[in-house]
């Protein structure tokens, strides 16, 4: 930088223009005029000060005195200066630029030095060092340089003195060696010659040799016999020493040490490259530990320990699965070894599994890894081998049965889902419900361990809460079932087993058909329940008919069919029965030999499956009883169909339509009491109304006839004292006749009342009156000696009593005729 | 020019020599007067008359009828000395003298190092002779 300045300023310099000017410095100068000026102000201002200020009297006049003075003296000062000036001012500015000048340009040559001094440090890297020549020389020519000898003098010793030191040692040697009182046993083996003893023993040889008779033995030379390594100096120096202080023993004991070491750090080399194993090489304990199978979860813990036995010898010691097994002294070949620890390891394995085959897949150990694999073996097996991986080993059983399970699993399930069947993933037996299932396996104490392996199916065309139930153990087992959730546990009703051990597609279809039967005999039969019945094949009930349904004049039994329609989602229910009896029905088909079918196409999920069929039947029984009775009763029947039956009675028709209500024509008689006669029909059953019609007919005939007269009569006219009656049926065997007499503010009711009383095989009538206080001229006709008994007596059995007569069916008319008209005619209005 | 200017500069302050000596020789006589002053009236104007002149000088030398003295450079350091009343010629005699001994220290850096550049130079241009170029370029314009 400083050479820099220099050139920067060299630079500006031109020859042509001569040296540039120096500077000129103006500080600390001042220009005389500038001090001569304010001197004489200031003299001024002091002169003025004194003369004007002082007070006029001596003490002014000595202070003007010594400034006078003073400014005497400072004016000679000045004068001095003036002169100075006059002579040396232009040329002392001038000296004054050129000493700044000087004094900057040393400061340069300063600058100048010291950038130098620093040139010289930072260039000091750059520095070569001399060229060695001579040495380089000597290199050249004689291959190595000539060291200093330090005034060496190479010995000559002649051959002969050789030969004879080498014999004298060697005697010496054969002394010293055979008389050494700790010779180890392996050190017995040797040879002397050279002036060396050569000592052989199994896995290395040494020699050792002395200097003199009193001196003591040192080693010269170790060599392993397994192969040919540099033998170490630290190592000389250290037998050296142990073979001086300790003695053979101790050097035994060393070098066996040695070679151990040597030996287990030569296999800890060569087990390095070996990629399956994982080996830990303990120097400190004289022991490698090679573990197999490192990426086995399961086998781990399996290794080799090598290392010494008691008689330091290296020995493998085999460790299975953290277990002793086997010491193995000789190992030639270590790869070989362990191949067939392996295959040992492997066959203990497989022989600890019940069984390896899993659906034609077999279970193997690849012997390299200990990993299981399955010969054959399909994406799904491959699956579940993570598991065998990584599970403890004792489990091994369990999960090839669980894998076989799901497997097994898988297949059904896949063959289900495509056919049709939907799993419910969501049910859980609890072991209450388990054990309904009618199988033994289901009845033990852990049999809820099993619901793992059980699976529900169900079909969209089922009946609801329906299962299939799937069980899949060593063997596949089926059930159907009716399956709900109660209160949030799920409960089995009415479980059945199915035999099918094994799916496929075809079974799989035919289990439809199969299970759809299943259920619907399940339900059917639950719609039986009471009845005595038999289920034969798997579409047939046999019923017993009087347990079911009573119908008379039928074979005992009826059967059930039915079959399921190819949609899978309705059946036909068919069921057929024989009558022994003759029976046309119009609207109801019986062959001439009695047999008749009810059949019906019927919903699997229909709440009630026989429902109609039942009530068909039961209409068929009343039909045939009604029939039956009727038949008895010599009823004409006029027309019969399976809820209608028509008939006669007297000249009378009558209808009994479905579920047996009674229906008459207008014209019947009956129709008075039609009310009645329901009621008394559903109390008293149909055998009775039959009679009871014929019986009534001549009383209700009669009834008919007033009622119709009293229509007639009660709107001929409508005065209010006017005689009014009305028959009222007050049950099916009771009428009355009700008359109203009187006007309207005093009416008398006269109340006549007949009555059926059957008496044996006979009726008679009961014809009474209420309220007889109204009609005192009857009193007399309800005496033996009154006119209707003497009248009567002889055509018909008639007896008076307190409030009425008795009379039979014969005098039935005649007598009601006879009070009816008596009655009239005294109730007639006296003032009409 | 700087000629005619030297010899104005000398011109006036040979005057002002002159009005500076007067005033001393006013200063004197005015002592002389204030030392025998009596109060009378014509010592009174004697005193005015003297003081009046010599007011005059200090006019005169306050404002100077040309400013050639603007030019005369009066270093602080001479005047300290004046003020001390010591003789600035030996101030300038000393100052020559340092600036003397200045410019031979000066003066023997300079040759010595011409020397290291001439030996630096060659010893350069001998071990790196690619540089010699430079070498002699730089002695060329260091050659005062």
């Amino acid at each position: 930088m400083d050479t820099a300045t220099m050139k920067d300023q060299q630079s500006q310099v031109h020859p042509s223009q001569g040296p540039p000017e120096i500077p000129h410095i103006t500080t600390n100068i001042i220009p005389l005029s500038q001090i001569l000026r304010k001197f004489a102000e200031s003299s001024f201002s002091e002169l003025q000060q004194v003369i004007q200020t002082q007070p006029n009297n001596e003490a002014k006049k000595k202070r003007l005195l010594e400034l006078i003075v003073r400014l005497r003296q400072e004016y000679v000062r000045l004068y001095v200066l003036t002169k100075w000036s006059r002579t040396s001012a232009q040329d002392f500015t001038k000296f004054i630029d050129i000493l700044v000048w000087l004094k900057e340009q040393t400061f340069h040559f300063n600058n100048l030095i010291w950038g130098t001094k620093s040139l010289n440090q930072s260039l000091l890297s750059a520095k070569l060092p001399n060229p060695d020549l001579i040495t380089a020389l000597e290199v050249y020519t004689n291959g190595r340089p000539t060291l200093p000898t330090h005034n060496f003098i190479e010995p000559k010793i002649s051959t002969k003195k050789v030969l004879s030191t080498l014999k004298e040692l060697n005697t010496i040697l054969y002394m010293k060696y055979a008389t050494a009182d700790d010779l180890p046993e392996e050190f017995t083996n040797y040879s002397i010659k050279d002036g060396r003893i050569y000592i052989y023993t199994e896995d290395y040889n040494l020699q050792i040799s002395t200097a003199d008779e009193t001196g003591p033995f040192f080693l010269i030379s170790f060599e392993f016999t397994f192969g040919d390594f540099v033998t170490s100096r630290h190592l000389m120096r250290v037998c050296n020493e142990t073979l001086r202080t300790s003695g053979f023993q101790e050097l035994k004991r060393l070098l066996t040490n040695y070679t151990n070491t040597m030996k287990l750090y030569l296999i800890h080399q060569k087990l390095s490259p070996m990629k399956t194993i994982k080996h830990v090489y303990h120097q400190d304990k004289f022991q490698i530990v090679v573990h197999y199978w490192v990426n086995s979860f399961v086998f781990k813990y399996s290794y080799i320990e090598i290392g010494l036995n008691r008689a330091n010898k290296i020995v493998y010691k085999w460790f299975r699965q953290g277990e002793y097994i086997e010491t193995f002294d000789e190992v030639q070949d270590f790869g070989l070894f362990l191949r067939d620890i392996y295959h040992r390891h492997a066959t203990f394995i497989l022989d600890q599994i019940d069984d390896l085959t899993v659906n034609k897949s077999l279970l193997q150990i690849n012997e390299l890894t200990g990993l299981f694999y399955f010969k054959n073996t399909t994406p799904t097996l491959n699956a579940s081998l993570k598991k065998l991986n990584i599970d403890d080993f004792k489990n091994i059983n369990d999960n090839l049965q669980s894998i076989r399970m799901d497997v097994k699993f898988l297949k059904i399930s896949t063959i289900l889902s495509v056919t049709g069947w939907i799993p419910n993933e969501l049910i859980k037996l609890n072991p209450q419900e388990l054990k309904k299932l009618p199988s033994p396996i289901f009845q033990q104490e852990k049999a809820y361990a099993l619901t793992k392996n059980m699976k529900f199916y169900t079909r969209k065309e089922w009946p609801s809460n329906w299962f299939l139930i799937l069980f899949i153990d060593t063997k596949v087992k089926s059930f159907i079932g009716n399956i709900k959730s109660m209160l949030g546990q799920w409960t089995l009703q009415a479980p059945s087993e199915l035999n099918i051990e094994s799916f496929d597609y075809k079974i799989s279809k035919q289990l439809i058909d199969y299970v759809s039967k299943k259920i619907m005999i399940h339900l059917i039969t639950q719609e039986l329940h009471g009845s005595t019945y038999k289920v034969s094949k798997d579409d047939t009930i046999v019923v017993k008919t009087d347990t079911f349904i009573k119908i008379p004049n039928t074979s005992n039994v009826l059967y059930m069919t039915f079959k399921v329609e190819p949609d899978n989602k309705t059946m036909l229910v068919k069921v057929k029965g024989k009558l022994n009896t003759e029976l046309t029905l119009e609207d109801f088909a019986i062959d001439p030999s009695g047999v008749f079918e009810i059949f019906e196409v019927i919903h699997f999920r229909r709440t009630s499956i026989l429902g109609n069929i039942v009530s068909k039947l039961e209409r068929l029984a009343k039909i045939i009883e009604l029939i039956n009775y009727l038949k008895l009763e010599k009823m004409n029947l006029v027309s019969v169909k399976l809820d209608q039956v028509v008939f006669k009675y007297g000249d009378q028709v009558c209808v009994l339509k479905d579920n047996f209500d009674l229906e008459l024509p207008a014209n019947n008689p009956h129709n008075l009491c039609l009310v009645s006669i329901k009621g008394y029909l559903a109390t008293k059953g149909v055998g009775h109304l039959f009679k009871y019609l014929q019986d009534s007919r001549e009383l209700v005939t009669k009834l008919n006839e007033i009622s119709a007269s009293a229509q007639t009569e009660n709107l001929s006219t409508f005065k209010t004292d006017k005689l009014r009656y009305e028959v009222v049926t007050k049950s099916s065997s009771m009428f009355s006749i009700v008359y109203y007499m009187g006007n309207s503010k005093s009416r008398e009711i006269l109340q006549m009342n007949i009555q059926i009383k059957a008496n044996g095989g006979t009726y008679h009538y009961f014809i009474g009156f209420e309220s007889l206080q109204y009609a005192e001229y009857l009193k007399q006709d309800l005496t033996l000696k009154g006119p209707l008994y003497s009248s009567m007596k002889s055509t018909t059995k008639i007896t008076p009593l307190v409030n009425g007569v008795m009379v039979d069916e014969a005098g039935l008319g005649q007598v009601i005729d006879y009070f009816h008209n008596r009655i009239k005619e005294n109730s007639t209005p006296v003032t009409s | 020019m700087a000629q005619v200017n030297n010899q104005a500069v000398e011109q006036e302050i040979e005057k002002t020599k002159q009005i500076i000596s007067d005033l001393v020789e006013s200063f004197i006589e005015l002592g002389i007067i204030v030392h025998d002053f009596q109060g009378t009236e014509s010592s009174r104007d004697a005193l005015s008359l003297r003081l009046n002149h010599t007011i005059d000088e200090l006019q005169k030398l306050q404002s100077p009828a040309t400013n050639s003295l603007d030019n005369v450079p009066v270093p602080l350091d001479v005047l300290q000395y004046v003020e001390d009343g010591r003789n600035p010629d030996v101030y300038t005699r000393e100052f020559v003298e340092t600036t003397r001994k200045a410019n031979q220290h000066l003066r023997g850096k300079m040759m010595a190092m011409r020397d290291l550049r001439d030996v630096l130079g060659k010893k350069i241009a001998s071990e790196f002779p690619e540089l010699g170029d430079v070498v002699q370029d730089i002695i060329k314009r260091t050659d005062g």
